[in-house]
């Protein structure tokens, strides 16, 4: 998590977020750095898909078909992938 | 070996930062594939935040009850995000339960996938702009 600094909060959220981190395994200070990381990931108002894509491939990759799956299905999805993560401008 | 549909451990990384996110997290299985000699999955970013602000549900959000989601492994109801997908590299570095080429699933529901597919689609029509968080440029490779 890196260097950590103290804030003060009000005490029914800071026991909500103890309740949830315990929830999912987490301390408080990972739960609720995490939750800030991502509110941030977007500007207030920002209507965006972020596609996050950390394979460095050259613009050329292929999906895996899966068992039994027709044509149409298989082409309907590569499509939407190679849009999303195919070669960049 | 991952297949789509699997909720699996991943370490979803963010837009701030590069490599792999701090902590694991569930994510949602939608594809595997190969690009050149790298092997990768697609995931969607799942979030236990099922409480928000405003009287409707943001439409990004495919709400799983909590009957479902303890079905699949989890122990509350959440969100799949389908604004947030990432293509990750399928190594221990962003799933961290992977062991040789398999990866263990906390659940698995395909046609939830294709559910969030279906929803991504309608945002981009509508007009959500995508934003690339390409850590392969950034970080110079």
């Amino acid at each position: 998590m890196g260097d950590l600094a103290q804030i003060e909060i009000e005490r029914d959220v800071a026991e909500a977020a103890a309740r949830r981190a315990a929830e999912q395994g987490l301390t408080v200070t990972e739960y609720i750095s995490l939750l800030l990381r991502r509110t941030f990931e977007r500007a207030p108002g920002e209507q965006s898909v972020l596609v996050y894509d950390h394979v460095d491939d050259g613009g050329e990759f292929h999906i895996d078909r899966e068992p039994n799956e027709d044509n149409e299905s298989y082409r309907r999805r590569s499509e939407l992938y190679g849009n999303l993560f195919g070669r960049r401008g | 070996m991952l297949r789509r549909g699997d909720f699996v451990l991943c370490n979803f990384p963010f837009r701030e930062s590069s490599g792999p996110g701090p902590s694991p997290h569930i994510a949602l299985c939608a594809a595997t594939g190969r690009a050149r000699d790298v092997t990768f999955a697609i995931v969607f970013y799942t979030t236990s935040q099922t409480d928000y602000q405003g009287s409707r549900r943001p439409r990004q959000y495919l709400f799983v009850n909590q009957a479902r989601a303890m079905e699949l492994g989890q122990k509350i109801a959440f969100h799949v995000d389908a604004s947030r997908i990432a293509r990750l590299p399928l190594t221990a570095d962003y799933f961290p339960e992977m062991a040789g080429t398999a990866v263990r699933a906390r659940g698995h529901d395909p046609d939830l996938v294709t559910r969030a597919e279906e929803r991504l689609m309608e945002l981009i029509a509508a007009g959500f702009e995508i934003t690339k968080v390409d850590a392969t440029i950034r970080s110079g490779r």
